[in-house]
């Protein structure tokens, strides 16, 4: 029935809602908690973001659907800096499949003092495909 | 101008107070509406599928964002310290020892992201090539 359909995909959307921002809300308190300890030089913010069209794939979200980390360093970070932010998220392959599968496609990492910032398309690091080929 | 209008307004208004039907109509179609809509979550959180996503949620990998943010910050520093001291070149006299460190080294080009690997990776190259670090 085609109502059911309608159901389901409202409280699938809840449910996914639900679990990105308890996944935003726990990084944000594992970054604090590693920028207090004196594990991370800089803190780490979490947050949505608009994303990029271009990145888009079939299980992308209607909206928000770029994963933000802005870097309270109080300078601009270069370009290599937040090449070792990315590679450190994009290596970790159940974190990307979990960005994915939660309708995020664009990762974005950003400074608090900059203009710039460095963007990567999420689904081209989940590793799939394998047994395709 | 203005009374004439308020007389009108009250002709319209007037009717649908009166109409003790309608107020009854109002009431029951909220009912129902809260009725159809308790019954379709019942049934959703009762349905396989919900069951299924949830049996399937307790079994993921739970995420580990502290290792995470130790990789963003930490890696880089070890996997540099490590790289310079595991180099197969450093052991070319050694043929034996040569071959555990170009296997390390590979180990270690492919963690390069990961801290707890390149931990371990630190051990076993101080096991193993009677490094210091």
């Amino acid at each position: 029935m085609p109502w059911i359909n309608v159901w389901n995909n409202i409280i699938n959307w809840f449910s996914e809602r639900t679990e990105r921002g308890k996944l935003i809300r726990s990084f944000n308190t594992a970054a604090r908690e590693a920028f207090v300890a004196g594990v991370a030089p800089t803190m780490l913010k979490a947050s949505m973001s608009k994303g990029n069209k271009e990145y888009r794939h079939q299980f992308s979200a209607w909206i928000n659907t770029g994963f933000r980390l802005q870097a309270l360093s109080g300078r601009p970070l270069p370009k290599k800096e937040m090449q070792i932010i990315g590679q450190a998220i994009l290596n970790d392959v159940v974190l990307v499949r979990r960005l994915v599968a939660l309708g995020w496609d664009t990762l974005e990492i950003h400074d608090d003092a900059g203009i710039y910032g460095c963007r990567w398309k999420l689904i081209d690091y989940i590793s799939i495909g394998g047994m395709l080929e | 101008m203005n009374i004439v209008k308020l007389v009108d307004l009250l002709s319209i208004i007037k009717p649908i107070q009166d109409n003790k039907s309608f107020v009854l109509l109002c009431l029951i179609g909220a009912a129902l509406i809260f009725l159809v809509g308790t019954v379709l979550v019942i049934r959703h959180y009762y349905s396989a599928r919900f069951q299924l996503k949830k049996k399937l949620y307790q079994n993921t990998e739970i995420l580990d964002l502290n290792s995470t943010i130790n990789n963003m910050f930490c890696a880089k520093e070890l996997y540099d310290s490590l790289k310079g001291k595991c180099h197969p070149d450093n052991f070319s006299t050694d043929l034996e020892k040569f071959e555990k460190a170009t296997t390390i080294f590979s180990l270690l080009v492919k963690s390069k992201y990961n801290y707890n690997a390149l931990l371990a990776l630190k051990e076993k190259a101080e096991n193993e090539l009677g490094i210091n670090l």
